[in-house]
């Protein structure tokens, strides 16, 4: 492998075994192909996950000498009715797959061609449509975990927004009093006295 | 632009928005250097950013030396030796204000106009110098802007169609400081997302006004908002959070594969929580005007 694994997952050569094992979770976390499903970067996220799996294996290997099975490993074998399509979506030929799907007729639309014309749309960057295209095929096939998983992710995408969320900035009041009461203890090592009454 | 990819202050280190702040003032110096005074009155927070962007994934260093600001003598800055990013920025940065003057002046109001009309033989003398430095850019951002105007004069209902023009064009500004394919892959995608949700947040902030001057706005075709219909407002903008969400979570997963070599976290200040906390005072209606 050309870089240097621990570099791979950001941590020093001296990280305790509890520290390469967090920076792993952290990254295969990251780059996990659920968060890029249907993106038109998947297969550099897929790249950065063999990295991420690599580094953490070239680790295990050269701690314990042992090796590590598993990694993800996506991918549905579906028997589908649009393979051609599909295969062109999966080559990003987007604007290719998306006059095929047009030009089917619309009584002709089953719930793979919502999911498909979804994932067009998302490529594209049209998310709006997109979700409305994911959800219709869940609703027409509601069994159906690809077109699931795309539609969870779509919608999780719009819930949460991928961004940190903070709770709690400001100090409240048990903050407020825990901090007296050190000040108070600290005073008080010191001959002083903070607060009088306790 | 409209000056919404800005820092979130509170969470930032001092020495990063030292940096910052050094590219800003190079990126002013610039515009100075390359068009003349009144070119520093383009400087916009986004231009900043696709700087610092470019500069975080140039292979050269920024070199940041100190310097002072040439309008408030007393006040010390950074500045950057290396102006290769500042000097791409200070060239899109004039072309797309010529380009938003001209936009401004095809659909406001006449006291608008009237101003606009004051500035744009300024503007439009640095756009030409700018168009000689760079003319395949120049074109690409006219036929998108053109291609803006003329969805926004069909009055599309469909919020995707409407913000496709104005996020290609980002796309294809962020491509430009692509430094190889697989970067360039990335930022595309990067670019699109993040002209699509400055394109639409633009539109939440201007939804009340456009409601009630009857100006076209993506949101309110899309619901099919009346300026009265008050809950209808309300429901529309909590929808529109959704929208800028998923704009917004597309950014950080493309942002998350790209090495950037320094700078990442300015970057990252900016987009997960610069970005989000404008997001949220905008959809609830404390935005409007952008730049300090």
């Amino acid at each position: 492998m050309s870089r240097d694994p621990y570099e791979v997952l950001g941590i020093s050569p001296n990280a305790t075994d509890d520290e390469v094992k967090s920076a792993y979770r952290a990254l295969a976390r990251k780059y996990h192909p659920d968060n890029y499903a249907n993106n038109p970067l998947s297969d550099l996220a897929e790249e950065k996950m063999q990295e991420i799996n690599d580094a953490y294996d070239a680790i295990v290997r050269m701690r314990k000498g042992g090796g590590r099975q598993g990694g993800y490993n996506g991918g549905y074998a579906a028997n589908s009715r649009h393979g051609d399509i599909r295969q062109m979506i999966h080559q990003n030929r987007i604007h290719d797959a998306e006059v095929l799907l047009d030009g089917i007729p619309s009584h002709a639309r089953d719930s793979e061609w919502f999911f498909l014309k979804g994932s067009v749309l998302y490529k594209k960057g049209w998310l709006e449509d997109a979700y409305t295209h994911f959800e219709t095929a869940c609703r027409m096939e509601p069994g159906n975990m690809e077109y699931r998983q795309a539609y969870n992710q779509v919608s999780a995408y719009r819930q949460t927004g991928g961004y940190r969320t903070r709770s709690g900035q400001g100090a409240d009041t048990c903050d407020i009093c825990t901090t007296l009461y050190c000040a108070d203890c600290c005073c008080e090592c010191m001959g002083g006295d903070f607060i009088r009454c306790c | 632009m409209f000056g919404y990819v800005r820092l979130h202050k509170p969470t930032i280190t001092m020495g990063e928005y030292e940096q910052y702040r050094g590219v800003y003032c190079t990126l002013c110096r610039r515009l100075g250097k390359r068009y003349g005074l009144g070119a520093r009155m383009t400087l916009s927070y986004d231009m900043t950013f696709l700087a610092l962007l470019h500069a975080a994934l140039e292979a050269d260093e920024p070199d940041f030396c100190a310097g002072r600001c040439s309008f408030n003598p007393t006040k010390k800055c950074l500045r950057c030796q290396n102006t290769v990013a500042t000097d791409l920025a200070a060239d899109l940065g004039t072309m797309l204000a010529y380009y938003k003057l001209k936009d401004t002046l095809a659909d406001e109001k006449f006291l608008k106009k009237l101003g606009a009309a004051c500035v744009y033989p300024i503007l439009a003398a640095y756009r030409r110098r700018a168009a000689k430095r760079r003319p395949d850019i120049d074109r690409e951002i006219a036929a998108m802007m053109t291609a803006q105007a003329q969805a926004e004069a069909a009055r599309t209902s469909s919020i995707d169609r409407a913000a496709e023009p104005f996020a290609k064009m980002l796309s294809y500004m962020a491509a430009l400081v692509a430094q190889d394919d697989t970067q360039r892959v990335v930022l595309e995608r990067f670019g699109y997302c993040l002209g699509r949700w400055v394109y639409l947040i633009d539109a939440v902030d201007d939804l009340a006004d456009d409601l009630a001057g009857g100006q076209y706005n993506p949101y309110a075709l899309a619901k099919n908002l009346r300026a009265d219909d008050a809950d209808g407002i309300k429901s529309c903008r909590e929808y529109a959070a959704l929208t800028l969400n998923a704009c917004l979570a597309e950014c950080i997963a493309a942002y998350n594969l790209l090495d950037v070599r320094r700078f990442d976290g300015i970057l990252r200040n900016i987009l997960e929580e610069g970005m989000p906390a404008i997001q949220k005072r905008v959809i609830l209606g404390e935005e409007k005007s952008h730049e300090p």
